[in-house]
């Protein structure tokens, strides 16, 4: 009867917790998609995607950040023992530009779609998942 | 069982936390670059271009001899442990002890490319010893020319 007391207490006192925290909208990859390096300039690339996050200053060259992240946490409270898993995926886009303002390359990842929310013991972003995930989001193929 | 000692038993696991926490984590940021696409990459063949298409954006650029540039990309899948001890000794007074485990070395990739944007090397690792050179060296003086 003790213990049944005990455990019924601790389970009635426990809880659950979930938040999620987002920065900057995610990056829209069909528009990432259009920009052509040897054409495309840092002031179309600005009209296109907006301000950027960071510019980096490389030598002659200048690079320019896009990023956005999404994190998604999941707790459970049981009061004197608590456990917290917490996931962040960002959609990050590096633009590279020469002395002229022109782009020469770029880099791109998008992973935003992927958070989860996830306990600490549990193994979530398995290849199969993350497809299936990436198939949703338009512009998005197997990054 | 007798009243007193059934709501002293109730009332246990309310009191006890304001002394004992013991919390378990875990902390997931992007995904680490996989070994097949590391195995991939060749010094002197691989430029800026194949590379990014291969790695994706990287976390971070940084300025490399001149007009050279480093790339790091970093992830982390990591659990920890805390401890919480906190205890009441007096009116308005108290005490609290807290040991964290947490690891703060992050792995990563470095990847340096040579002014004409050629991949030069790379490096899987601990970020903190990768990037060791690129951090500032001392705090900057808001006070010049005041």
């Amino acid at each position: 009867m003790l213990r049944q007391i005990i455990c019924a207490s601790l389970f009635s006192l426990s809880s659950c917790a979930i938040g999620r925290q987002e920065i900057n909208s995610p990056i829209d990859a069909t528009i990432v998609a259009t920009l052509k390096p040897g054409t495309t300039t840092a002031k179309e690339v600005v009209e296109r995607l907006g301000a950027p996050t960071d510019i980096v200053q490389l030598g002659r060259r200048v690079a320019y950040r896009y990023d956005a992240s999404v994190t998604k946490s999941a707790g459970l409270v049981l009061i004197l023992f608590n456990m917290f898993g917490q996931d962040t995926r960002t959609d990050r886009v590096f633009v590279f530009f020469d002395e002229k303002d022109v782009l020469t390359h770029y880099g791109a990842t998008f992973a935003v779609h992927r958070t989860q929310y996830a306990l600490p013991w549990q193994n979530v972003h398995d290849a199969s998942d993350n497809a299936e995930r990436d198939a949703k989001r338009p512009g998005v193929n197997g990054q | 069982m007798k009243w007193p000692r059934c709501v002293l038993l109730l009332s246990l696991p309310i009191l006890t936390p304001s002394c004992l926490q013991v919390g378990f984590g875990a902390s997931r940021n992007e995904e680490p670059v996989a070994e097949a696409t590391l195995a991939s990459l060749h010094a002197g063949d691989d430029d800026l271009a194949t590379c990014l298409k291969k790695l994706g954006a990287p976390n971070m650029v940084w300025e490399y001899r001149g007009n050279g540039m480093a790339l790091g990309w970093v992830s982390e899948d990591s659990t920890d442990w805390d401890l919480d001890v906190s205890f009441s000794f007096q009116r308005f007074a108290s005490a609290k002890f807290s040991l964290d485990w947490d690891d703060l070395d992050l792995p990563g990739v470095v990847l340096w490319f040579d002014a004409s944007l050629h991949l030069e090397r790379w490096q899987k690792g601990l970020m903190r010893e990768m990037v060791q050179s690129y951090r500032r060296t001392a705090d900057v003086d808001l006070d010049v020319g005041s």
